[in-house]
């Protein structure tokens, strides 16, 4: 399976990779934790300038680098259009892939004593 | 005719309740696969049923209602459809293509709403600012995944990536067309609801293990009893009506990746082979009164 296809478009991969880290991050560091080898530094930098003019991604600049940090879609229409999709019930459409129901209350102690375990290799 | 236009409801029966029980003997593509291919299968069977029932149905009723009643004589005496088992079967067709319209419209208007929300965007994924946990992969141009702030903030960052690489996974897969086949074949055939629901379970397990390729199975794992707690703690909003895959999912992560086991699909495969030669048999004999009927 091709992996860049695996993963989105280039734009895709470089939010998400923003949105899988809580601290923000350089360019340099978004390009080694995209895990796509064969992508440019510069391509990179690239994707994340247009991010920026798009307002989906913040620079900052601290010392002599810059660093990215992603901004969310705050816009109150967004959030309304998708409570009004979701209380039409169309998570159970094909055309919502979510990533869970609703859970029974029995399984909420399964899942807390899933999570009191220490996490693997301490990146948890 | 008379008991092999029956037959192939009888097979449709047996797909829809031992159907689901082999699909959890395939990995979770293959699985999802079989599902889909079994719903086609039920959805043209009955379709073919119908069709076939109406038609020689029509033929025995028409001479009653003084149509064709020299030619009365003719069909008389060979096997067919009694002519209520006709009207019944007009009936439930019409019901049937109700049916499959108010689905497909049902899905478009999905659809609609989705694509306004997402076109603004247009980078594969859209983080919206909502105190409501959840995460959607949606179908629309190259793709999209929406996430809410208030999920992300209840995952650790290796969580959070298997999240995103779950629907991902979803749109990568095209898990939508398959939910299509089968939503479709459940308005056609409402006997196919565990079909659908097994497919649920399937294409979810199928991105679960997508999203364990990239940021491993113990980590997928947690990201998913994380999510899960949150959303039930959410007030009841859309995720109210509820199944319990979340067990079923945590338990296959906890184990090995898993592998098909076809040889459960045989059984199955040779009464889909009987109940084709059944249908196809009334198709021919059908064709046969038709061709005496209106020679």
């Amino acid at each position: 399976m091709d992996v860049r296809r695996e993963r989105g478009t280039l734009e895709a991969q470089v939010l998400s990779t923003l949105w899988s880290s809580s601290a923000p991050l350089s360019g340099a560091e978004v390009h080694e934790q995209l895990g796509a080898p064969e992508l440019s530094y510069k391509t990179v930098l690239t994707v994340l300038t247009r991010l920026q003019a798009k307002g989906r991604v913040a620079r900052e600049k601290t010392g002599r680098a810059f660093i990215y940090r992603p901004v969310p879609d705050g816009s109150a229409v967004a959030a309304k259009r998708m409570a009004s999709v979701l209380a039409r019930g169309a998570d159970r459409s094909a055309v919502l892939q979510g990533f869970l129901e609703a859970i029974d209350p029995a399984d909420e102690v399964l899942l807390r004593e899933l999570l009191s375990t220490p996490p693997p290799g301490g990146t948890g | 005719m008379i008991y092999s236009v029956y037959l192939p409801m009888i097979v449709v029966c047996v797909l829809a309740l031992v159907g689901p029980v082999v699909s959890r003997k395939l990995a979770p593509s293959a699985s999802t696969r079989f599902l889909s291919a079994l719903a086609v299968v039920s959805a043209a069977a009955t379709i073919g049923t119908l069709v076939l029932l109406t038609a020689g149905g029509m033929v025995k009723m028409l001479p009653l209602l003084g149509i064709g009643a020299d030619r009365e004589q003719l069909v008389g005496g060979r096997d067919g459809v009694p002519w209520p088992v006709g009207v019944v079967a007009a009936v439930v067709l019409a019901l049937v293509t109700v049916r499959v319209f108010r689905a497909a419209a049902n899905e478009r208007r999905t659809l609609q709403a989705l694509k306004a929300l997402v076109e603004e965007s247009g980078e594969g994924l859209l983080v919206l600012e909502d105190s409501q946990p959840y995460a959607y992969a949606v179908p629309v141009g190259i793709g999209t995944v929406i996430v809410s702030t208030a999920m992300l903030n209840t995952l650790t960052d290796p969580e959070r990536r298997a999240l995103l690489a779950h629907e991902q996974a979803h749109l990568t897969h095209h898990h939508y067309r398959y939910q299509l086949i089968v939503i479709t074949a459940l308005a056609i055939n409402p006997l196919l609801g565990r079909v659908r629901r097994e497919l649920k379970l399937q294409t979810e397990r199928w991105a679960d293990e997508s999203a364990a390729q990239q940021a491993t199975r113990p980590v997928t794992a947690r990201s998913l009893a994380r999510a899960a707690l949150a959303s039930a703690a959410a007030p009841p909003t859309a995720m109210a009506y509820s199944t319990d895959h979340i067990r079923e999912r945590l338990a296959a992560l906890a184990v090995e990746p898993p592998t098909s086991h076809w040889a459960t699909v045989i059984p199955l495969a040779v009464v889909v082979t009987i109940g084709s030669a059944a249908l196809l048999d009334a198709i021919t004999s059908c064709a046969i009164l038709l061709a005496l009927f209106y020679p």
